[in-house]
């Protein structure tokens, strides 16, 4: 995946001492457990020419040479001199760095040493079974400095996707043991060049873990330094260096405005490496000057007169201040090199994808978005009242909305679906129910793309621009009946509005579903009778008949109140809103609109939430893997800063609190039970509908009574549990996991909450579906059982220097997680486990008591 | 002393200036450097240029065109102070020129002569529109530059006898509108600058309106930082006079029992006074907003958006949502539509709702009066009456925007029930509403409001219209108000199911109809006797009989049953369950072209109208 855009080393082959590509890093693993076979040849890797070397570490380091990584680099060359005996070991350690980095893409097997004692260890390692989930465990567990080595190499030939899971432990890792940040750190500093959102990742992960130690320790910890060196945006793709600096009418003046980072040394140096690659300069060159001027543009004063100077001056404006929402260009780091280019460009000679040559800052345009979503969060807070907070959120999403489309992106959208941002529809925004927080969910509409740094973002279109065709198309897409009494009419009026209709219809390859098929017979009727003829007619009982079916049809949605304007906005079904959004925006013919739900939540520390997403997703994949069908819906989190971040929501959910309250107050109805909601909703009891969704219930419900108990997730009122509209049950808000609870009251107790009224749902005590609950319980915990490792492993690993409330328990949290996956129990022991869990759990009376607690207290029903 | 002696300095140099007819630097070299280093005296430059006669001023042509050549050349040139006289020169010149009687061609060739007229124009437009555009300018000299052009705009009564505006249009059209839009776009420069640009740009609108370019630039200007700017700009000055105005009644108020009752008559015409100033001094504001909405589909975005500050301090106070042009727009109207009494104020009054109009017309903006998310509190003035005080209605719940237009055209509606009836303004009021309810009904909006109020508003207009039916119809065609109210009430009768939100405000629909039955009995006898009189207004009053069929089949059908009762006191609940009993055997005509309505159009019929009204804003 990545191989294709790694430096050719061509040379790398020979000195390695097993004559295969990748595997080097062997030779240093042997050496560290003293391995026999120091082959003779090693030698001959010493006597590689400096020469040699230096261009290699030229070319893996991206064109960069090593001095260029400052005093940090050269801390971490330290680093390793300091692992090895002598100046022979130190060389090849170097080697080694580099050579690990593979020309393929797939690791070949190693050759078996006949004859030879091999390590358990390493066999282990280059064993299939060896995934990241292994190379965690040892990364934070072994404190050899050959295994980490080899370990650090090794993170190269993972999967970019199966590394990323694990990235919060990578960066726990580097912030609080120095030996293993050694090691992570080429790998971490790769993947920052390759990827813009994978450096913006590490900063704010490297903030908000970090937060605590930075503060303490005296001198910048290493942790630290990588974030200013990702921030400073030293860390670019190697082809972005190359090419436009040979070519620069004043290279010097060039250095000094944008790229202070970088040292005069590396100047000859580029200039060396861009004809080393032959290119053709003559084609490049045009482009390039227009890019350098069009930046020199922005910092050379006018003198001459005329008025084009107007636009220069206009925009140097906004340059001069980022993430000035008020600029209108807050998102955009000026970067001109893919206005048009929509289809990827490859360079024509290496065949690598062409990178942003105009060395505009890469990550701002983000970090900015991301900080002005932020800043709203914190200016809502100050605000006393919803309605207030509501109408903030409005006109800040209106202000924001000036700034965009940019080529900016929602955090953890981005990795499954490459977008640019469009819009953000600034009244479906909703502020969320929050006691002195202020959480707020957006709409995002995204355009996707094939690659976010190279799309061309689309044009800035106004918001009124769709209105007046929206009209003709809300008309059109009404089914047309034609009413009974009156012929088909045909006058020029009609016509003059289907033409223009049909093509706009067709355009806009989405279809509204009928709003409201009871009355369309007076929309057909309003044109097509005529006031003179008097048999025109209509039964004015069926106007007040439509009138009244419309208001008992079900609808889905709940009411609008100014109280909580979350409830109607999240409870409206998602893909209602999103043909209601698309309709209005002027972007919603794109073909590839999207729209993405996001909630920003700032002065809450969403580590614990990020943590508890890894660990309902790694206990998701185990059940997956073992066919055990349990439903667990875990929602990805962005961690930002210790307290501030960004919620994947869940669409199409409400909180069963929300379903109660608004069963409460609809008159018409009585106020209901769980159970009477899922009638409402899903049809009489015996309905394949409602059967479905009861099993979506019992599954979903088996799965968050496992992981609430293996996690010991607190403060599980029902604010914090969700329905969706398949009768999945999901749980939110992992505030309080492992060993912190709610004020410590010693309420819940209980191992999972299981009231009476869920129980109801499942088909009572006894039922069938009853004890299909119990049996996916059982097979849930043996499965989990089996793979408890992987939990372990990602809860160690970020307890280690961690300040999180939900570790305050020390070691006896790790502890008393593996017991609850009841290692020394036989199966039976297990199936009495679990149904004694479930009657301890039924009938809790702590659980009762901090429902109550919570209704006295917050009002949550 | 040393200014008073630089003034008789710069006259003097006046008095040398128009004494010969040729380029008084013949004689003295340095004459025009000193010329404009000196502080122009611009009321005594007018006076002696307004002095001279026609002769004379034939006589001094080329020293007029020496003059201005001379300005054009220093406003080029990098020296400020030279440039501000230039500058003051040129207009004072322009002005004394002016007072002559407009400014043809004649002022034109004495001014520049005919020859060099367009490209001296040119230069000195496109110097002034740089001064505008570049941050390296001072704001001084960005503010003189504004008003040149205001000035040299004003200079006459009416626009259309204004030659130099042909210039600010023709030529460098592209220049001074950039110009203007840049200092909108900028949120330091429209702080400063904002009005001025905004009144700028409406005149030039407002010139030559049928072949104007400057109307198609603003119509499809889609900057929308710029159209942010021109939005703030006029509800900043909106909400000072909503504010102003409010201080102003709490004061009166503040003032005691006694005081107020001894001191009755004199407050009131205290704040009759207030009312006409802030009247006056807003018809600028007003046409600049109507222009904006009317001219460009973009700038109804703007309606509610709070202005674009984000320098930290002025965000986080949080009590600035008056600030949306919208919301300050309306409490504006609330004030405006109450006084009625000249001439001038019933203009402000009559734009006020052409502006609701436009946006009533508008789909986008409709969606944005109707989205529940987007509520506002809005105070609304309700004029003192015999029952109730003056005062601003702060005390209004969080609605859509919608909810507060209906309560602004039902208030207006029942307070000026009287004798001099605002005929056209109750067109204008109906036609909002039935804009709106067309859109509801054509977009299944289903609003929450008690509609009550706009039916009982309606119908006494009705009873109203019947009761001086004989006074109000030498005035206008009492028939066809009539019918736009008759049609609006259609519409809930016939299509209440796309829009109402319960089955119980429509029986409360038909509840209305029968409680007040004696004032659509009047109105159909009224319509039966100017039918059978043959008088000329008898196809009209023909048109809303045949209106009428609706409402007197549901008074036919339901009013025997209520009588049937038998009780001489109904309760509401009785009679309720009346209506909702016999809906079955009641059958409706239909009729067509209820939901039609003409979109707003300002030509041929309103030119005139605004034509007067620049005129008494250049005033």
């Amino acid at each position: 995946m990545n191989s294709a855009e790694e430096p050719q080393t061509p040379s790398t082959v020979q000195n390695c001492a097993h004559s295969q590509v990748g595997l080097c890093s062997r030779c240093k693993l042997k050496e560290a457990y003293n391995l026999s076979d120091i082959e003779a040849t090693l030698s001959t890797s010493t006597a590689t020419t400096a020469e040699n070397r230096q261009k290699q570490r030229e070319e893996e380091e991206g064109g960069k040479p090593a001095v260029d990584l400052g005093e940090e680099a050269m801390e971490m060359e330290e680093g390793r001199s300091n692992l090895s005996n002598g100046q022979n070991d130190r060389e090849q350690l170097g080697i080694a760095r580099i050579e690990s980095i593979p020309e393929q893409h797939a690791m070949p097997p190693p050759p078996v040493p006949t004859g030879q004692t091999q390590s358990w260890l390493l066999r282990l390692f280059e064993s299939k079974m060896f995934n990241a989930t292994i190379a965690m465990q040892y990364l934070y567990n072994s404190k050899e400095p050959g295994v980490l080595t080899y370990l650090g190499n090794r993170l190269f030939f993972f999967d970019n996707n199966e590394v990323d899971f694990y990235l919060p432990q990578l960066v726990n890792l580097y912030i609080n043991i120095r030996e293993v940040a050694e090691v992570l750190h080429p790998y971490i500093v790769k993947r920052c060049r390759e990827s813009v959102e994978f450096s913006l990742q590490c900063s704010w992960l490297l903030e908000a873990y970090g937060v605590e130690i930075y503060r303490m320790a005296k001198k910048k910890p290493q942790g630290c330094k990588l974030r200013n060196m990702i921030l400073s945006e030293e860390l670019r793709p190697p082809s972005s260096i190359i090419g436009p600096l040979p070519f620069l009418p004043g290279g010097e003046q060039r250095l000094k405005t944008h790229q202070r980072s970088r040292s005069d040394a590396a100047l000859p140096l580029f200039c060396a490496t861009t004809t080393g690659l032959d290119r053709p300069a003559a084609s490049r060159q045009p482009p390039a000057l227009a890019q350098m001027r069009a930046l020199f543009q922005y910092n050379v004063p006018y003198k001459e007169g005329g008025m084009k100077r107007s636009v220069s001056s206009a925009s140097s404006r906004s340059f001069l201040v980022p993430g000035d929402l008020s600029s209108g260009r807050a998102f955009d780091n000026g970067c001109e090199c893919f206005l048009e280019a929509e289809p990827i460009v490859y360079d024509d000679v290496a065949g690598q994808k062409l990178h942003c040559r105009c060395s505009a800052p890469r990550l701002q345009p983000e970090q900015e978005f991301v900080r002005s979503l932020t800043a709203i969060g914190n200016r809502l807070k100050t605000i006393q009242g919803k309605e207030g907070k509501t109408a903030r959120l409005i006109s800040e999403l209106a202000l924001l909305n000036l700034n965009l489309p940019a080529r900016v992106w929602v955090p953890f959208f981005s990795d499954t679906l490459k977008h640019v941002v469009l819009r953000i529809p600034h009244t479906a925004g909703c502020v969320l129910n929050s006691k002195d927080k202020a959480p707020y969910c957006v709409f995002v509409e995204v355009l996707t793309v094939d690659d976010i740094h190279q799309a061309a973002v689309p044009q800035k279109m106004s918001d009124a621009a769709r209105s007046e065709n929206n009209m003709a198309a809300t008309a059109e897409d009404l089914p047309t009946v034609h009413f009974s009494l009156v012929p088909p009419n045909g006058s020029d009026h009609d016509d003059a509005w289907t033409h223009d209709d049909d093509e706009i219809s067709s355009q806009l390859s989405i279809k509204l579903p009928p709003m409201d098929t009871l009355s369309q017979m007076s929309v057909d009727s309003t044109t097509s009778s005529d006031s003179r003829d008097p048999g025109v007619t209509i039964a004015a009982a069926d106007i007040r008949r439509r009138l009244s079916a419309w208001v008992q049809a079900p609808k889905k949605q709940l009411k609008h109140s100014v109280e909580d304007p979350s409830a109607s906005a999240l409870s409206e079904p998602w893909e209602e809103k999103v043909a209601r959004i698309r309709e209005t925006s002027p972007y919603g013919r794109l073909p590839r609109w999207r729209l993405l739900p996001v909630i920003v939540k700032t002065g809450d520390d969403l580590r614990q939430e990020l943590l508890a997403y890894q660990l309902l997703t790694a206990l998701l994949n185990i059940w997956e893997e073992e066919h055990v069908p349990l439903f667990l819906r875990p929602y990805k989190i962005v961690v930002v800063s210790h307290d501030s971040g960004m919620i994947e929501p869940i669409i199409n959910a409400c909180s069963l609190h929300q379903i109660k309250k608004n069963a409460g107050e609809d008159e018409t109805r009585p106020a209901g039970s769980l159970l009477e909601y899922f009638r409402r909703t899903f049809g009489s009891p015996n309905s394949e509908q409602f059967l479905r969704a009861q099993e979506n219930f019992v599954q979903s419900c088996a799965g968050y009574s496992l992981a609430c108990y293996f996690l010991q997730v607190k403060d599980r009122h029902n604010g914090n549990i969700l329905l969706d509209s398949e009768g999945h049950l999901i749980h939110i808000d992992f505030g309080f996991i492992l060993s912190i609870s709610p004020k410590n009251l010693g309420f819940e107790t209980s191992p999972f909450k299981l009231t009476q009224e869920l129980v109801d749902v499942m088909g009572g005590i006894g039922s069938d579906m009853f004890e299909y609950f119990k049996i996916l319980m059982l097979r849930g915990l043996i499965a989990a059982r089996k793979h408890h490792e992987r939990i372990m492993n990602i809860v160690e690993i970020m307890m280690s220097g961690s300040q999180l409330p939900c570790f305050r328990g020390g070691a006896t949290t790790v502890r008393a997680l593996r017991d609850r996956f009841h290692m020394n129990c036989t199966d039976e022991q297990l199936h009495n486990l679990v149904d004694s869990m479930v009657e301890q759990s039924k009938d809790s009376l702590t659980t009762r008591l901090y429902d109550n607690f919570q209704y006295f207290t917050n009002g949550i029903l | 002393m040393d200014r008073k002696e630089l003034k008789q300095k710069v006259l003097l140099f006046y008095d040398q200036l128009f004494s010969k007819n040729e380029d008084p630097a013949k004689t003295s070299p340095n004459f025009w450097n000193e010329f404009f280093l000196l502080w122009t005296n611009q009321a005594k430059l007018e006076e002696c240029v307004g002095r001279l006669s026609g002769q004379q001023l034939l006589r001094l042509k080329p020293v007029f065109n020496i003059l201005t050549s001379q300005c054009v050349t220093v406003v080029q040139e990098e020296h400020n102070i030279k440039a501000v006289n230039a500058i003051q020169t040129l207009i004072a010149v322009v002005r004394g020129l002016a007072r002559r009687g407009g400014v043809g061609f004649d002022v034109i060739d004495i001014l520049f002569g005919f020859d060099v007229a367009e490209e001296q124009m040119k230069k000195l437009i496109e110097r002034l529109c740089e001064f505008l555009m570049h941050e390296e300018h001072p704001n001084v000299l960005k503010k003189l530059s504004l008003d040149a052009f205001l000035s040299l705009a004003t200079v006459t009564d009416k626009l259309a006898e204004n030659e130099l505006m042909r210039y600010f249009l023709n030529s460098n059209n592209v220049v001074l509108f950039d110009a203007i839009v840049q200092l909108l776009n900028n949120s330091t420069s429209r702080k400063l600058h904002g009005d001025s640009a905004v009144l700028l740009l409406t005149l030039l609108i407002n010139y030559c309106k049928h072949e104007n370019q400057f109307i198609a630039k603003l119509s499809i200007l889609d900057d929308e930082l710029a159209l942010h700017g021109y939005s703030h700009v006029i509800s900043t000055s909106l909400a000072e006079h909503n504010r102003f105005f409010q201080n102003h009644l709490s004061q009166s108020e503040s003032k005691g029992m006694l005081a107020s009752v001894t001191n009755m008559v004199g407050t009131m015409f205290v704040a009759e006074d207030v009312v006409l100033n802030s009247v006056k001094s807003d018809d600028r504001l007003l046409l600049a907003m109507y222009e904006a909405v009317h001219l460009n589909r973009n700038f109804i975005t703007t309606l509610t958006s709070m202005p674009t500050q984000v320098d930290g301090m002025e965000m986080s106070a949080s009590q600035d949502e008056s600030t949306n042009l919208f919301v300050a727009f309306l409490t504006y109207c609330s004030v405006v539509i109450q006084d009625l009494k000249s001439e001038r104020t019933r203009d402000a009054a009559k734009l006020c709702f052409v502006i609701l109009t436009c946006i009533a017309d508008d789909q986008y903006a409709n969606g944005v009066m109707h989205d529940v998310n987007m509520a506002f509190r809005i105070p609304l003035y309700r004029a003192p009456m015999r029952h109730r005080k003056g005062a601003f209605d702060k005390s209004r719940p969080l609605r859509p925007l919608v909810v507060t237009v209906l309560d602004l055209l039902c208030e207006f509606i029942s307070s000026h029930l009287m004798r001099q009836l605002p005929n056209e303004l109750f067109g204008w009021a109906l036609g909002i509403v039935q804009r709106i309810i067309c859109y509801e009904k054509k977009c299944r909006v289903r609003l929450q409001y008690d509609w009550r109020a706009l039916w009982n508003a309606l119908i006494s207009l009705l009873r109203f219209v019947v009761q001086q039916e004989a006074h109000l119809v030498q005035s206008f065609d009492v028939f066809v108000l009539c019918q736009k109210v008759v049609t609006i009430l259609n519409l809930f009768i016939t299509f209440g199911d796309t829009f109402l939100p319960d089955p119980t405000t429509y029986d409360h629909l038909y509840y209305e109809i029968i409680r007040q039955r004696d004032a659509f009995d009047n109105l159909y006898s009224l319509v039966l006797r100017y039918v059978n009189e043959n008088s000329t207004l008898k196809e009209s009053a023909s048109k809303l009989g045949n209106q009428l069929i609706n409402i007197r089949s549901i008074v036919s059908h339901l009013q025997p049953k209520v009588a049937q009762l038998g009780e001489t006191s109904l309760t509401e609940e009785q009679v309720l369950a009346v209506v909702r009993g016999s809906y079955d055997s009641l059958t409706l005509k239909l009729y067509e072209y209820l939901d039609v309505v003409d979109r707003y159009d300002e030509t041929p019929q309103h030119t005139a109208f605004f034509a007067e009204l620049v005129s008494s804003v250049i005033a």
